[in-house]
């Protein structure tokens, strides 16, 4: 019993040595791999086009309307950037008074004061800029509800066809 | 007569001392012998080892690298690799490996996974030198799937005596 315990435990010895001479390591590198993932977001827009409707011509008429919506992914924080302006189709330097609320829909939370409501005018030139409003890594939906006001005095106004666009921009701090 | 004897017999004698001084009177050999340890060496270089991605959803980046391995013995040849990763985030890599012996190409990915080179084994290589190409891609998942900055992985080429 005693011999046949001592074979088991010499053949057993044995194969572990031959199995690691069969193995051995003789040498090893590593080869360092870095990638740099460069700063994205993308917006996709829905919901448009708006329309004020017509105006009717006289002084402080302010018309509105909503539901504009942008989608904005991104793998970085962002500033974002909110213009619109109406213009005149036939001459550019007359334009309407714009308005707008901006909602973020994701967490519920109003990026102009008293979004979805109420509006506010639009910084011209430019727009209304929001630093580090949306967090890297994040997907979230901004609705945007657009007014517009015509002038203090009907000659303020001149008649016809407005068009512009409510655009966002998006850019990293 | 007399005197051409006598220099007969001195020459002989001459000879004959010589002979006694390069008597072999023994020999031995001293047995001499060398052991070669199995030996192998790795050299490993990059001629792009930088993932550049742009941060579109699903942009793609490749690395190439080398390694070069000179062995004394029989040998296998394996590769791994760690995930891409900023500690955080993790981006997806393939790798594909060219050997000196084309049926030997395979692929691996990086653990943890712990699929290492050549699924069903390894590359066997006998005494020599041999390079093999390794490539890597890396694909991005959503905008939002990773963070932008800087990412690192490591492959390790390991050469084992057989």
């Amino acid at each position: 019993m005693k011999k046949a315990l001592t074979l088991i435990v010499i053949m057993v010895g044995a194969v572990i040595v031959m199995s690691s001479v069969a193995m051995a390591q003789l040498d090893q590198k590593p080869i360092p791999v870095t990638a740099n993932v460069a700063k994205y977001a993308g917006i996709t827009p829905s919901g448009g086009p708006l329309n004020l409707l017509n105006f009717g011509g006289w002084p402080d008429e302010l018309r509105t309307d909503g539901a504009g919506i942008f989608t904005v992914e991104t793998n970085t924080t962002l500033d974002l950037l909110f213009d619109f302006d109406l213009t005149h189709e036939s001459d550019p330097t007359s334009s309407l008074i714009t308005y707008f609320s901006i909602y973020n829909n994701t967490d519920g939370v109003p990026l102009t004061p008293g979004a979805p409501l109420a509006l506010v005018q639009v910084s011209q030139p430019g727009g209304n800029l929001f630093t580090n409003a949306q967090a890297a890594k994040t997907t979230k939906s901004y609705s945007v509800t657009v007014g517009a006001k015509t002038g203090a005095t009907i000659s303020a106004q001149e008649a016809g066809n407005y068009t512009g666009a409510v655009t966002l921009t998006v850019s990293a701090p | 007569m007399r005197k051409y004897l006598t220099l007969l017999v001195a020459l002989a004698m001459v000879l004959g001392l010589s002979g006694v001084a390069m008597a072999q009177l023994d020999t031995k050999n001293i047995q001499v012998t060398a052991t070669v340890a199995d030996y192998a060496e790795i050299t490993a270089s990059c001629s792009d080892s930088i993932y550049t991605l742009s941060g579109a959803a699903g942009a793609t980046d490749g690395i190439s690298c080398s390694a070069s391995i000179e062995t004394n013995c029989d040998a296998s040849v394996s590769m791994s690799a760690t995930r891409l990763t900023n500690g955080t985030d993790f981006i997806d890599t393939a790798y594909s490996v060219t050997a000196p012996n084309s049926s030997a190409n395979g692929t691996f990915d990086p653990d943890p996974l712990a699929i290492t080179y050549l699924d069903n084994g390894v590359s066997i290589i006998a005494k020599g030198t041999y390079t093999y190409s390794v490539t890597g891609t890396a694909t991005l998942g959503a905008i939002s799937a990773q963070a932008a900055g800087n990412y690192s992985a490591t492959i390790t080429v390991t050469v084992s005596s057989i």
